[in-house]
């Protein structure tokens, strides 16, 4: 449920950020390139993280600290926009907003990520064959993320946001035991 | 005179003699039939023997006819007994052959239900063997799979192959 909650509220930050880009003011890629570097920051450092988090610490004691670490490495709108979270307690939805903003990035792209699980390294021309087959059935831009689990056995499991295709032997024999058992 | 001694040897001898005696005797019993009235109570007891003897005339005649119907009834005995035992061995027949029945029905109802049984242990046995045969056959194929294809790991891009090739054939 809270979970739900923040997805919506990181949507509506997501389409403010987008609405940034509609008007001119900033690239998608601009915005998405500082919200990632932003993100990798908070990564890095827990305490950074952790500070501007604590309802303990005063709004402005936060906002000077985003002033001080962020405002030299990204783009003064997007310190804006991490003060206006600060000010809406909303910074512990930044990575939602992340995403968010990401996904909004691929429909806006027509761009579909697909992650590929294959039970060793998949060659070069592999890739590129699965890669135009995904274009060429979905009519969209295809990026693949590649994931090796030696427990598929072999073939590939491919997953597009909820629906899994799987033509791994490992569930190729799993069905086969269902079928004989039946 | 007479005198007193003599009056009673005179009264002695009459009262030591039998003729006497017998006279009082006599009168004793007379007064008694009188008193008790003998005739009355013969009387009496003669109604009470004709009807006696009546009685058992009625009782004879009616034990003749008894015997009489005994005599009829031991002529039938015969042809009766020759029914009962008819009748006893048709009904010992019907039992036995309803009896039969039942056990033959009884029989092939445990027959039936063993048979069930059998089955479904046999179904379950078999399911059983089954499950743990294929289970023993997969992960056999399995290491196969797993050994061929290290033996062979070109098999790996193949297999990718025909899994890309896969998606010629689905839907999205």
């Amino acid at each position: 449920m809270a979970n739900t909650k923040n997805t919506l509220i990181a949507d509506r930050y997501s389409e403010a950020l987008v609405e940034l880009a509609k008007a001119g003011k900033l690239t998608y890629a601009k915005i998405g390139t500082d919200l990632n570097l932003v993100s990798e920051i908070l990564t890095q450092s827990k305490d950074l993280n952790d500070f501007l988090v604590n309802p303990l610490v005063s709004i402005d004691d936060k906002k000077e600290i985003i002033d001080k670490v962020f405002s030299e490495e990204i783009d003064a709108l997007v310190v804006n926009f991490l003060k206006v979270l600060i000010d809406k307690s909303r910074f512990s939805t930044f990575n939602e907003i992340l995403e968010a903003y990401n996904h909004s990035l691929d429909d806006i792209n027509n761009i579909s990520r697909i992650q590929v699980t294959s039970a060793v390294a998949m060659s070069d021309d592999a890739k590129n064959k699965l890669k135009e087959k995904l274009e060429a059935k979905l009519r969209k831009n295809i990026v693949l993320d590649y994931d090796i689990n030696s427990e598929i056995i072999a073939g590939l499991v491919i997953k597009m946001g909820d629906n899994i295709i799987d033509t791994s032997l490992k569930h190729k024999l799993d069905d086969l035991s269902k079928n004989i058992t039946k | 005179m007479v005198n007193l001694a003599t009056i009673s040897h005179i009264w002695n001898i009459i009262v030591t003699s039998n003729t006497f005696n017998f006279i009082v005797f006599v009168l004793i019993l007379a007064w008694i039939f009188k008193k008790i009235n003998i005739g009355e109570i013969i009387s009496s007891l003669q109604v009470k023997i004709i009807k006696i003897i009546e009685d058992a005339k009625k009782e004879k005649e009616e034990a003749l006819l008894k015997l009489s119907n005994a005599k009829k009834a031991v002529e039938n005995l015969g042809e009766e007994m020759k029914v009962i035992v008819d009748d006893a061995q048709k009904s010992a027949e019907v039992i036995s052959n309803k009896i039969l029945s039942e056990a033959q029905k009884q029989l092939e109802s445990i027959e039936s239900n063993a048979i069930k049984v059998i089955d479904a242990e046999e179904k379950m046995l078999i399911s059983k063997l089954t499950k743990s045969t294929s289970k023993a056959s997969v992960e056999i194929a399995k290491a196969r799979i797993e050994k061929t294809l290290e033996e062979t790991p070109t098999l790996h891009e193949k297999y990718i192959n025909e899994s890309i090739d896969e998606l010629d054939r689905l839907i999205f």
